[in-house]
């Protein structure tokens, strides 16, 4: 949070307690009562805004940023909208400190209610760079990235990043990003040149993708968040070793791939990690074919919902849906898969579902659900500390992917030979935005052909079923 | 005795326990709109020589076939659960199943036969990809045009180019490259000589058909007829009465078309 | 009478050169008796394509061995006037067979195999070169083998699996040739050919360079026929090259150990040891001068006394 200085008239308020506020306060024999000031009846406007520490940003986003508080009436609702120009003066992405000073006004053109407020900034460099971890889908990867922020003074941004994995190699992205603060919804517009290689040893090919993505992301209320995507993608595919299934091996070569995507969150829960309560709902559905060899409609739902039973104990109770309508051109590498630390526990990576040969070939359908308890550490180690950062877990997951004809009697079907899995472990919060979890497994029930991985598994990833 | 790699090994021992199979498919791109020159010829020769074994085999079509294939070369074939391509492996793989065509050869007959299909091996195919990619008429009039008809506009142009610079290095790196288009008829011209004084006026090389005869066959069958821009190498060919005479004889024997 | 000259690179361990197509025109030349004036160059810069061999006859230059064949035979100076046609096809087939097969494996032991090329290969040329062409002709002919042996065998990604490929095409390539010699003392016939000379070639080097990693090489001779073919064409035709080396091998020994082979290599080793002390010794007392150490040291030494002076005092009260 930034500092708010402000300069009230002075009153005879005392303090006690010494230097470091450790010492026991003198015991007065008669209370001094305390004076209290009522912020909200005393009136107030703003006379000036000053924002120092301008050098390359441009005025009117600043302008359009401050503005409100021009429309204060009383000293509360200054600091009120005081907080609030500072946050999207922040969200806006060019600075680094912000502080706020309010003060009396005083000179030419000051009111007596008047007051002066300023906004001390400093800008961010013109270049920053860094190294950082990512965190996806079972494995990690080592970010170097440079970034330019405020390029042109209105808040964009462009960065480009290289970054390495254990199963992944040489992924380089390129994006340029402009946000929009002034128009209705702000929306923020990227664009991204990648190039993405990938291996999926659990399905026996790799991927080299190179591609466009153009994103527009927008917010319709402050849980909900709005992407809609264009990417245009070469994906070439090639199999890992000579002795890989024929069935992958048909789904080598290059295919161009134009898609339209729609994703949209509603987040309402408290927190991201081990969230007390609140609910997390994203749909994203995927129109492929406008141009490109592959034309295939692809939609998915997951949900999450949790609930503080007692003080400390969270049940969550999380669920996933997809669909994928193929018209022509889809291959191995465009299904869905289930099963693994993150989705289906107690199952090999891509291990629930059908098989070839012992390679995962996907599926077109599937549901999954989960349900959770959290709870601190038994006997509350470290409480207060490093123990905050560590749940144990209990859990029951179940879910069915399958590759049904589309026949309804087909598809009711085929979804109907679930995979259960139960178990209990340790989860572990990384940063604000991943997790690990090392759990024990017990796959109640498997189908014929799937890969069950019984006992120990460890998890990374930001997001788990 | 040449050594064989313990895999090696292994694998023939496997593959020579189970006889041919009914089920095999012959993988190559598409013929009337995508296959190439070189390809073609490749692909010709294969199914020549497995027709002259007797073996039944059935071909199927792929815009893929090359990126399928474990060499990126075509054609393969997929017999059960082992992946073979190209001619020379093929055979070998048969052979390792008992079927040969050169089994009543002697050795130095047979060291013959290796040499002369090294002899196509270096001057033909490469011949031929010259004239493909390299000669400007033909690439931009034939080749670019076949390569690119399977794939989306912007992704046909992109793969093309890429293929084009991985033959155009391939050529570099064996010397070819340099050479003018005189030049490489000049070798060709020189390959079917030795071709024709070895096969005389006998019907096949050795006698019996054998895989050179096939090899021999793919290659100046295709180049007499594609019809290409640039219609020298088909002539240089086509002068050597005697190779056409064997690439008729194949064809009607084996492959009866018109 | 024709002014030949022949430009090769020099020659090492017996063989008369060190490179293939030297050998080649070298044989071929030996083999027609042509009279031929040869000079070891140490400089390729010079020539028409960068390489070595090169021919040249007044303001001819070939540079490579078909060019000389032909060449010579505008001369009416040929071998292969004793093939019928049928010999002449067979022989520009196995010339290709041997192309085919054996070179990306020669190329691969020379050049592409990291050991033999740090411990034999890149010594070789660069003893063959004058400074500053041994650091740059050594590792261009490196790149153009490799180039061509991704170009050939591309798909595999692993470096063991081509060398165990190409090795295996050449072992096969070598017992076709060792069946087509057969019991004869030439491939066609009784007296040599061009396709003899290209054999020769091929293989003498493989018999007489010591390959670190020399899985090729104890192939090679443990083919019998083609091991008395190279002796057999050694001796007629290189006998002088072999004697000098011989010679020079046997004073070589002579002459000491091991160790006195290190020896003769760094002839001055302790001398040079003392010498390297003494510069490293000068630098750092110079740089300490220059940064005022010493003078520290001198206050130093006077902060001892006084600090004695004070003792003393101190131990009065």
């Amino acid at each position: 949070m930034g500092t708010v200085h402000a300069k009230a008239q002075a009153d005879n308020v005392s303090t006690v307690g010494g230097l470091f506020e450790l010492d026991e306060p003198d015991t007065l024999e008669v209370a001094i009562p305390k004076p209290t000031i009522k912020l909200n009846g005393v009136r107030a406007r703003v006379d000036r805004v000053h924002v120092d520490g301008l050098s390359r940003t441009k005025d009117d986003i600043v302008r359009s940023a401050v503005d409100e508080l021009f429309h204060a009436t009383d000293f509360e609702d200054v600091i009120l909208k005081a907080h609030k120009a500072r946050r999207s003066l922040d969200s806006l992405g060019c600075f680094k400190d912000i502080g706020v000073y309010i003060d009396v006004s005083s000179g030419p053109g000051s009111t007596p209610e008047g007051l002066e407020v300023t906004f001390q900034v400093r800008e961010l460099s013109r270049i920053v760079g860094g190294i950082n971890t990512t965190v996806s889908e079972n494995e990690g990867n080592l970010v170097l990235g440079v970034r330019l922020p405020n390029v042109a003074g209105r808040g964009e941004r462009v960065s480009a990043e290289y970054s390495v994995g254990h199963r992944s190699s040489s992924n380089f992205s390129v994006a340029a990003t402009k946000p929009f603060p002034k128009s209705a919804l702000e929306p923020v517009v990227t664009t991204s040149v990648y190039q993405q290689n990938h291996e999926y040893p659990w399905s026996g090919y790799r991927l080299l993708d190179r591609g466009v993505l153009l994103d527009v992301a927008f917010r319709t209320s402050p849980a909900t968040k709005h992407n809609l995507q264009w990417e245009g993608t070469v994906r070439d595919a090639s199999v890992l070793s000579k002795t890989t299934s024929f069935k992958v091996r048909e789904s080598s070569g290059p295919v161009l791939k134009s898609v339209i995507r729609h994703i949209v969150t509603v987040d309402h829960r408290d927190e991201a990690i081990f969230p007390t309560h609140g609910t997390r709902v994203q749909f994203s559905s995927e129109l492929a074919g406008l141009g490109g060899g592959v034309a295939n409609i692809k939609t998915e739902l997951q949900a999450e919902a949790n609930k503080e039973i007692v003080p400390g104990v969270v049940v969550q109770l999380t669920g996933a849906a997809g669909v994928l309508h193929d018209v022509f051109g889809t291959e191995i590498p465009e299904l869905f898969y289930l099963g693994g630390p993150a989705t289906i526990r107690g199952f090999q990576q891509r291990g629930a579902g059908p098989h070839c040969d012992g390679l995962a070939t996907g599926g077109t359908m599937y549901w999954a659900s989960g349900l959770h308890l959290y709870t601190p550490l038994p006997f509350q180690p470290g409480k207060g500390g490093l123990g905050e950062l560590f749940r144990s877990h209990l859990f029951l997951n179940g879910g069915c992917l399958a590759h049904p004809e589309e026949k309804t009697q087909a598809i009711i079907e085929s979804l109907s030979s679930v995979r259960v899995s139960c178990g209990a472990g340790v989860a572990l919060r990384l940063g604000r935005v991943a997790r690990v979890e090392l759990n024990y497994c017990f796959p109640l029930r498997a189908a014929a052909g799937d890969a069950p991985a019984p006992g120990i598994q460890l998890g990374v990833s930001a997001h788990f079923l | 005795m040449p050594e064989m790699s313990l895999k090696d090994s292994i694998i023939t021992s496997l593959s020579a326990q189970e006889p041919w199979p009914d089920n095999v498919k012959l993988f190559q791109p598409y013929e009337v709109e995508q296959i190439l020159l070189p390809d073609n010829a490749s692909c010709l020769a294969v199914q020549a020589f497995l027709k002259m074994c007797n073996l039944p085999f059935e071909v199927e079509m792929r815009w893929n076939a090359e990126f399928m294939s474990p060499s990126g070369r075509v054609p393969f074939i997929k017999c059960g659960a082992f992946v073979v391509s190209e001619l020379e492996p093929i055979v070998q793989f048969a052979a390792n199943k008992g079927v040969s065509l050169c089994s009543k050869l002697s050795t130095e007959e047979r060291a013959e036969m290796r040499a002369y299909m090294s002899l196509i091996t270096n001057v033909l195919v490469n011949a031929e990809l010259y004239i493909s990619w390299v000669d400007q008429d033909t690439y931009n009039t034939v080749t670019r045009i076949r390569n690119s008809s399977v794939y989306p506009w912007p992704l046909g142009w992109i793969q093309t180019r890429s293929k084009r610079n991985a033959v155009i290095k391939r050529l570099k790196a064996l010397h070819w490259y340099d050479k003018t288009l005189e030049q490489v008829l000049a070798d060709v011209e020189q390959c079917c000589n030795s071709l024709s004084q070895r096969l005389g006026d006998k019907d096949y090389f050795f006698g019996t058909p054998t895989e050179l005869d096939a090899l021999v066959f793919g290659h100046v069958f295709t180049i007499i007829t594609t019809r290409l821009p640039c219609r020298k190498l088909a002539d240089t060919v086509r002068r050597h009465v005697s190779l056409v005479a064997l690439a008729k004889r194949v064809d009607e024997q084996y492959f009866k078309r018109a | 009478m024709n002014n030949i000259e022949l430009d090769i690179w020099r020659g090492e361990w017996g063989l008369a050169s060190i490179d293939i197509e030297c050998l080649k025109v070298l044989t071929y030349m030996k083999f027609i008796g042509v009279p031929v004036r040869v000079r070891e160059v140490s400089n390729p810069f010079f020539t028409p394509k960068g390489t070595l061999p090169v021919l040249r006859d007044g303001r001819k230059a070939l540079t490579n061995f078909e060019e000389v064949v032909t060449y010579l035979k505008s001369l009416d100076y040929s071998t292969d006037v004793h093939l019928n046609t049928k010999q002449a096809a067979e022989a520009s087939a196995f010339t290709q067979h041997i192309r085919e097969k054996l070179y990306p494996a020669y190329q691969f032991a020379w050049w592409v195999d990291e050991k033999n090329y740090a411990d034999l290969t890149r010594p070789t040329y660069a003893k063959a070169l004058q400074i500053p062409f041994n650091f740059y002709y050594p590792s261009k002919y490196q790149k153009a083998a490799k180039e061509m042996i991704d170009a050939l065998y591309g798909e595999h990604t692993d470096l063991r699996e081509i060398e165990k490929t190409v090795y295996s095409e050449a072992e096969k390539c070598l017992k076709t040739l060792s069946d087509r010699l057969g019991e004869s003392e030439y491939f066609f016939g009784n007296r040599p050919s061009s396709f003899d000379a290209t054999v020769f070639a091929y293989l003498a080097p493989l018999y007489k360079a010591p390959f670190p990693n020399g899985t090729l090489a104890s192939h090679v001779k443990g083919i019998a026929n083609l091991t008395r073919f190279v002796a057999r064409i050694n001796q007629k035709n290189f006998r002088h090259v072999t004697d000098e080396y011989n010679k020079q091998n046997a004073t070589k020994q002579s002459t000491g150990t091991q160790s006195d082979r290190e020896a003769a290599n760094f002839p001055n080793q302790t001398r040079n040891k003392i010498l390297a002390a003494i510069f490293a010794g000068i630098a750092m007392t110079g740089y300490a001068v220059a940064n005022g150490m010493f003078q520290d040291l001198k206050e130093f030494e006077h902060t001892q006394d006084y600090s004695d002076m004070f003792e003393n005092e101190a131990d009065d009260n």
